[in-house]
């Protein structure tokens, strides 16, 4: 029954843009972040989460996304999400991950916040 | 008194005149009064042979009995008289005999008060002289004397008859009865340990020939003393086999190590099992068990040897006669497709009963009638599977199970399943109406292929069947109520159109991936549900459903709950931002159970019931359980000390549920979430 999470991944103006397909669990939390280390790696500091495909999350995995987060927050870039479902920006508003991200309705929201 | 004893033993003094003041006068009133008591002494000792004799003549305990009060009444006079004796089972003293009682004087002897001035005499060494006025009634007139039966009980005698009239019983006469009370009680222990003994001997006989395992005892020497039939069947050709060499029997027949065996034994008493002896002349195996014979020194007296016949034939008989119809037995046997003794697959169908009322039974009866009212409903459930040709597989409990189609298949197998099950529920309510008790059956049937075949070894052999359609029966049968049948959807897809049937739904069972289709069966066709109304409702008019799920703890398998969760809440008409949160604390209190509750069968249970205006999650698994408050606790202080990785479960199903309630024990952990519809 596993559902393995399928990220597509899009680098512009300095942005890398992770498109989030599935279920966001420890093992697709792990995803994200080794994604998100590679380009970090190649010098990219800011990044957009779209969840529009993303209809479920565990705190596990937003967890792991809270991670990243800081370590960006630390090397001066910004993580954005956009189109998240009511509960999921819900569920980030509990678990306080939007202290430190920004959430968005639509992707182009996102892209202006993080500059591009 | 002296008329009774024979003119040859009286001693007799001459008629003699004295002359006035003739010395010797007095000396022959004294020897005149010595002869007198001697010819009374006679007298007595002579009617107490004779009663001896009387009471020694028979060893049967009724004409014991029979010969004992009218002994009594004519030793010493009395013009009636009554006997009491002990009932050896209840101990319970009860009038057994009388003579010469009118009614009204019998009513006496069974009033409480007249008996317990009576059975007093249990505890005297002497006899008990009732004077006029001692008892009540209509023997308040009368003179009484009673005396022991040895431990056995009490005779009485009424009014001693003379030739002055009626009168009391003198100290002779309580003398001469107490020595013939003794004689008596001595008289009825003997007959009843004779009567003792030939019952446990025609017992013993009527097990030995009943065993259908061969059974030959031997002396000391070995020669056969005694066989059963079923020796007799082993050993046809044998003309008799008692007084014969059981040894040379043996080596006769190739039967060598039975024969040495059974020398062994009897030299050094060690119980031997043999087995898989061939014997070639007559095509059998045999297993044989010698066992010493000791007598009360601990000497060997002989040995018994049991012959068990492994011959195939002999076996299915013997596996089979228990649990199945001599009819069904013999239709096995004659067919030429004899059921493989091995395991082999075939379709059957299964029947579970399991009896409901029980416990609440056995609170109002007590454990001792409980045994006989279980034993007789069995009886009667039992007789009704073997009328349809059914096979008892095995007893659980409070049930048993039931297999149509094994060892034998038949083509109306199911359908003979569901008759036995309706039979069993009208035999149930016949039960309780003649006994007054509230004793119901509960039933499952399933049908699928099975695996059949003997469970054991050589020694001991059991003819069962196994496989996920048994175990579907026994779980339709836990899910049914009282009176109740469930069947599985074969058994619907067969019968639909030879029974009524209730629709009951989708039920997911242990060890089923998918939900089953259930139906109850009503009776035959056109007949409608009495039964109560069930809990679970399936219409699509209805929005109230109940759903109860089982998954393994492995990874992401809260996806299968969330997926339920999505399709109720769907049905039910849930918001859909509420069906989200509802998943996304659904999730978190599976990943939660999964990770924290250390349950030894990995699997966490989910009851969805949206009755009531919300919808109900249960999930509860088997763990260990935990410290509610002390676990919120630990969160707290990880949240105020930074750490904000983990532990957001219990904050999150608090947040996107209405209600969350968490009863935890050593036994497991039920968390209940609650959103309003």
């Amino acid at each position: 029954m596993s559902e393995t999470l399928e990220l597509e991944v899009k680098s512009e103006s300095g942005i890398s843009t992770l498109i989030v397909k599935g279920y966001i669990n420890n093992l697709g939390g792990e995803r994200i972040a080794e994604v998100c280390d590679e380009h970090i790696g190649a010098g990219t500091h800011n990044f957009i989460l779209d969840l529009e495909n993303c209809r479920i999350v565990n705190s596990i995995g937003i967890s792991i996304l809270i991670e990243v987060i800081e370590r960006v927050k630390e090397l001066g870039g910004k993580v954005a999400f956009c189109n998240a479902s009511p509960t999921i920006a819900k569920t980030f508003r509990i678990m306080g991950l939007l202290q430190t991200a920004e959430l968005h309705e639509a992707y182009a929201d996102a892209q202006q916040s993080l500059g591009a | 008194m002296l008329e009774k004893l024979a003119p040859s033993l009286r001693v007799t003094m001459t008629e003699t005149t004295h002359a006035p003041n003739d010395p010797t006068a007095q000396l022959t009133a004294e020897l005149r009064d010595t002869q007198f008591r001697l010819n009374q002494a006679l007298v007595q000792q002579e009617a107490l042979y004779h009663a001896g004799l009387a009471l020694g003549a028979t060893l049967q305990v009724e004409e014991v009995i029979g010969e004992i009060l009218p002994l009594a009444v004519s030793m010493v006079d009395a013009r009636s008289g009554f006997l009491f004796l002990r009932d050896e089972r209840s101990r319970r003293f009860s009038l057994v005999h009388e003579i010469n009682l009118t009614t009204a004087q019998q009513d006496v002897l069974g009033t409480d008060a007249a008996r317990k001035k009576l059975r007093q005499v249990m505890s005297m060494d002497t006899p008990l002289y009732c004077a006029q006025g001692t008892l009540p009634g209509d023997l308040g007139g009368h003179h009484l004397l009673v005396v022991c039966v040895g431990e056995a009980g009490f005779i009485g005698v009424i009014d001693k008859e003379s030739r002055q009239g009626v009168r009391g019983f003198d100290e002779e006469d309580g003398h001469l009865l107490e020595l013939m009370g003794r004689q008596a009680g001595t008289a009825l222990v003997n007959a009843r340990l004779y009567r003792s003994v030939r019952e446990e001997r025609n017992l013993n006989q009527n097990i030995f020939s009943s065993i259908a395992n061969g059974l030959i005892s031997t002396d000391a020497h070995g020669a056969v003393v005694q066989i059963n039939p079923a020796v007799q069947r082993i050993f046809a050709a044998e003309q008799s086999l008692i007084g014969k060499s059981s040894a040379r029997l043996f080596q006769r027949y190739g039967c060598k190590r039975i024969a040495t065996a059974l020398k062994d034994t009897l030299t050094d008493g060690r119980e031997r099992p043999i087995d898989g002896e061939y014997i070639e002349a007559g095509n059998l195996t045999l297993n044989a068990r010698i066992t010493a014979l000791r007598d009360t020194r601990e000497q060997i007296q002989g040995v018994v040897i049991a012959l068990e016949d492994l011959t195939a034939q002999t076996r299915i008989r013997q596996m089979f006669s228990q649990y199945a119809s001599d009819q069904l037995v013999d239709l096995v046997l004659e067919n030429d497709t004899q059921p493989a003794l091995g395991g082999e697959e075939r379709q059957a169908t299964m029947l579970f009963v399991d009896l409901v009322g029980s416990t609440e039974l056995l609170d109002q009866i007590g454990a001792e009638n409980m045994v006989s009212t279980l034993n007789d409903c069995f009886t009667r459930l039992v007789d009704i599977i073997f009328n349809y040709n059914g096979v008892i597989d095995k007893y659980l409990g409070d049930g048993f199970l039931a297999v149509y189609g094994a060892p034998m298949s038949f083509p109306d197998d199911a359908e003979r399943a569901v008759h036995s099950a309706l039979a069993m529920r009208e035999e149930m309510e016949r039960f309780n109406r003649a006994h007054h008790h509230d004793l119901a059956v509960k039933i499952g049937i399933s049908q699928g292929r099975v695996l059949a075949g003997n469970i054991g070894s050589l020694r001991r052999m059991e003819y069962t069947v196994t496989g996920p359609n048994v175990n579907l029966a026994s779980r339709l049968c836990d899910h049914a109520l009282a009176s109740e049948i469930i069947v599985g959807p074969n058994v619907y897809d067969e019968l639909s159109e030879r029974f009524a049937f209730e629709h009951l739904g989708a039920k997911s069972f242990k060890g089923r991936r998918q939900p089953i289709e259930i139906y109850q069966v009503i009776g035959p066709p056109g007949a409608r549900s009495k039964a109560r109304p069930r809990e679970e409702k399936n219409t699509m008019t209805e929005k109230s459903t109940r759903v109860d799920l089982s998954i393994p703890m492995l990874p992401d398998m809260e996806l299968t709950a969330v997926k339920t969760a999505t399709a109720i809440g769907e049905y039910i008409g849930l918001e859909e931002e509420k069906i989200e949160e509802v998943k996304m604390a659904l999730v978190e209190a599976c990943i939660n159970a999964f990770e924290h509750s250390q349950s030894k069968d990995r699997r966490l249970n989910i009851d969805f019931d949206s009755s009531g205006g919300a919808l109900t999650i249960v999930i509860s698994d088997r763990g260990h359980g935990f410290d509610v408050e002390e676990a919120q606790n630990r969160v707290k202080q990880r949240r105020q000390s930074g750490e904000k990785r983990r532990g957001w479960g219990l904050r999150l199903m608090e947040e996107l549920m209405d209600e969350v309630h968490i009863e935890s024990g050593h036994n497991g952990t039920r968390l209940i979430l609650v959103k309003r519809i």
